[in-house]
C-alpha cells in the first residue's frame, strides 16, 4: 500500500497543505546541497611523492590502477591503465573501458596499483 | 521520548521585512499590495498598525486605502522576502539542525535533542524571538507542541493572540485550551468543512474529539482519520529536511492580465508555460510521463474550470511535446467560456539520466538545441531568446520573467 496521510513517518500531510514558491524551494535545495559539500583535504608532500611514485610504476609496467579524485559532492574513483603522463601540465591520462580521462594530479586523493 | 517540536511563524511578514529595510517606516502603517491595475492588486500584507485601523489581509487595495488613507502602501518584493525567509532558516539552524520551512514565513523546528543546550522550551523560544528581532528586525511569534500540528495550532490560535507571541499546547490543556474552541480553529477545517461538521451537529474541536472515529472514517475516509487526530492532538509527521528534496512534479500557472476568450490568445501562453515547465525539468534533470492542465474560469460561484491531464508513452523534458498534448487536452474540454488562469504540470518524474529513449523521436537533435537554448537562458536571462508567438499581444514571458509567485520581485 502506498503511503497516506496516516502512514507514521510520512509527512504528507504537511506536503500537500504547504504552500512554497518554486524559488523557495530552488534555495532550499541549494542549501542542502551545499551542506552536504566537502572541503579538498590538504595532500601532504611526501604522499604527493608516493603517489607519483605509484603513477610512473603502473605506467611503464601497465598495470591497472585505482585513481580516487576529489569531487565536492560525491566520491570519484578511476579505474583504468595510464596511457601518457604529461608533467607539463601536471595531468596524466586514464583508460578504462575505451573511454579517456585526463587527471588533474591536483585532484588526486588516493592511488592503489591493482 | 516526547518530542518537543516549534513552529515559528512571522508576524505580518512581508509588510515587517519591509519596515525593517526602511526605518522610515518604522511608526507608518504599512501595507504591501499587488499592482491595483493588475489582478494581483489585493492587500498581501498590514504591519499591525494598519491592521489596528482595520485593514485586513486579501482584501482589494481599495477598501484598504478608505479605512486607512494614511497607510504607505509598497509593492511586494518577492525575492528580498524569500531571502529573508532563508536567512531566518540558517539562524534557526544554529538552535537546531532539524529545520522545516512550512510556508515564506512559517517553519517548523524540531528542538527535542538541543533543548537541554537552551532551558525550558519557553526559554529556548525567547532567545529564538530575540535572535530574529535582532538580527531581521522581525517579530516571531512560536507555538509550541509534542508534535507539529499542536504546535501549529498553538502558533495560529494562541501565540499570534497572546502579547507575548508564545504558547505550549500539550496534552495536560488540550481539553481546556483546544477543545473549546469552534471548529472553524481545528487545523485542515476549511469554510466548506466547517459546513458539514456544524450540520452533524459538531460545534467544538472537542465534539470531533470525542465523535465516534468509525463514523468520520465512513463519511471522509482517510481525511476523516486526519479530522479525528488532529482535533486529538495526534500526529506522527516528523520534522524533516528533506522533504523539499524531491520533486514530484513541476507545474507552472499564471493568472492572466485579462480573460482570455480565443483559442488563438490561449494557445500562445499554454506554449510559454509548456517552455518554462520543460526548462524547469531539464535544469533539475527530469523527465515527466504526466502531462496535466488546469484552467480557471471568471466566476468563482459558477466554476467552469477543468483540471485533466493524460499520460505519454516516453517520458519528455522537451517544451513542443508537453505543449502538443496540454493543447489537444484543451480543445478537447474547454467549453468556450472565459478564461482567467491556467497551469500547465508536468508530474510522474524520473531522474533524467534513466530516461527510455523513444524509438520514433529524434531525442538527440532536440537535446542538444534544448541545451544551447538552456544556455543561451543561463547566461543572457530567460527573455533572451523567446517563441515569436510571445511577441504577440496575448504573449506573457517578458512580464512573467520580472515575476516571483504572481508578482514583481
Amino acid at each position: 500500500m502506498s503511503p497516506n496521510k496516516l502512514t507514521p513517518d510520512s509527512n504528507i500531510m504537511w506536503e500537500s497543505s504547504r504552500m512554497m514558491l518554486p524559488e523557495h524551494k530552488e534555495v532550499l535545495r541549494k542549501h542542502h546541497q551545499q551542506q552536504d559539500k566537502r572541503e579538498k583535504p590538504i595532500i601532504e608532500e611526501q604522499q604527493l611523492a608516493m603517489f607519483s611514485v605509484d603513477i610512473t610504476f603502473a605506467y611503464t609496467q601497465q598495470l591497472p590502477i585505482r585513481i580516487e579524485t576529489f569531487d565536492p559532492y560525491q566520491e570519484v574513483c578511476h579505474i583504468g591503465k595510464i596511457k601518457k603522463i604529461d608533467s607539463y601540465q601536471q595531468k596524466v591520462q586514464l583508460t578504462a573501458n575505451e573511454e579517456i580521462y585526463w587527471i588533474a594530479i591536483a585532484d588526486v586523493l588516493n592511488v592503489t596499483v591493482l | 521520548m516526547e518530542k518537543v517540536i516549534f513552529l515559528v511563524d512571522m508576524q505580518s511578514f512581508y509588510a515587517s521585512v519591509e519596515k525593517a529595510s526602511n526605518s522610515a517606516l518604522a511608526d507608518k502603517p504599512v501595507i504591501v499590495s499587488g499592482d491595483p491595475e493588475q489582478r494581483s492588486g489585493i492587500i498581501l500584507a498590514a504591519c499591525p498598525i494598519a491592521k489596528q485601523q482595520g485593514v485586513k489581509t486579501a482584501e482589494p487595495l481599495w477598501e484598504a486605502q478608505i479605512k486607512c488613507p494614511d497607510a504607505v502602501v509598497v509593492r511586494p518584493r518577492m525575492q528580498l522576502y524569500i531571502d529573508v525567509s532563508y536567512q531566518i532558516t540558517k539562524l534557526l539552524e544554529q538552535f537546531s539542525d532539524l529545520v522545516e520551512p512550512y510556508s515564506i514565513d512559517e517553519q517548523f523546528l524540531d528542538i527535542t535533542a538541543s533543548q537541554h543546550l537552551f532551558g525550558t522550551s519557553v526559554q529556548m523560544a525567547e532567545k529564538i524571538q530575540q535572535a530574529i528581532l535582532e538580527d531581521m528586525g522581525t517579530h516571531a511569534r512560536i507555538g509550541i507542541g509534542p508534535n507539529k500540528v499542536l504546535a501549529k495550532m498553538a502558533c495560529d490560535v494562541y501565540a499570534k493572540k497572546n502579547s507575548k507571541g508564545i504558547f505550549q499546547l500539550d496534552e495536560s490543556n488540550l481539553e481546556s485550551k483546544l477543545w473549546q474552541l469552534p471548529i472553524s480553529k481545528l487545523f485542515g477545517v476549511g469554510s466548506r468543512m466547517e459546513k458539514h461538521l456544524i450540520h452533524m451537529g459538531l460545534h467544538t474541536i472537542g465534539n470531533v474529539a470525542n465523535y465516534p472515529l468509525r463514523l468520520l472514517k465512513k463519511r471522509w475516509g482517510i481525511n476523516g482519520e486526519v479530522l479525528w487526530r488532529t482535533a486529538n492532538g495526534i500526529d506522527y509527521s516528523p520534522v524533516t529536511i528533506n522533504t523539499h528534496q524531491e520533486q514530484k512534479a513541476i507545474g507552472h500557472h499564471m493568472t492572466l492580465p485579462q480573460d482570455y476568450y480565443s483559442w488563438e490568445d490561449i494557445k500562445v501562453v499554454l506554449l510559454e508555460l509548456s517552455e518554462e515547465v520543460a526548462r524547469r525539468a531539464r535544469r533539475q534533470q527530469y523527465c515527466g510521463k504526466r502531462i496535466s492542465i488546469a484552467t480557471k474560469g471568471v466566476d468563482f460561484d459558477l466554476p467552469t474550470g477543468f483540471h485533466r491531464q493524460q499520460k505519454i508513452a516516453t517520458a519528455t523534458h522537451f517544451g513542443m511535446d508537453i505543449y502538443r498534448v496540454a493543447a489537444l487536452l484543451f480543445q478537447k474540454f474547454w467549453d468556450g467560456s472565459p478564461v482567467r488562469g491556467v497551469g500547465i504540470t508536468l508530474g510522474q518524474l524520473e531522474r533524467a539520466e534513466t530516461y527510455q529513449l523513444s524509438l520514433f523521436d529524434q531525442v538527440e537533435e532536440k537535446e542538444t538545441l534544448s541545451k544551447a537554448i538552456d544556455r543561451m537562458y543561463d547566461k543572457y536571462g530567460p527573455t533572451a531568446i523567446v517563441r515569436a508567438s510571445s511577441l504577440m499581444p496575448s504573449g506573457q514571458v517578458h512580464v512573467r520573467s520580472k515575476k516571483i509567485g504572481g508578482h514583481y520581485k
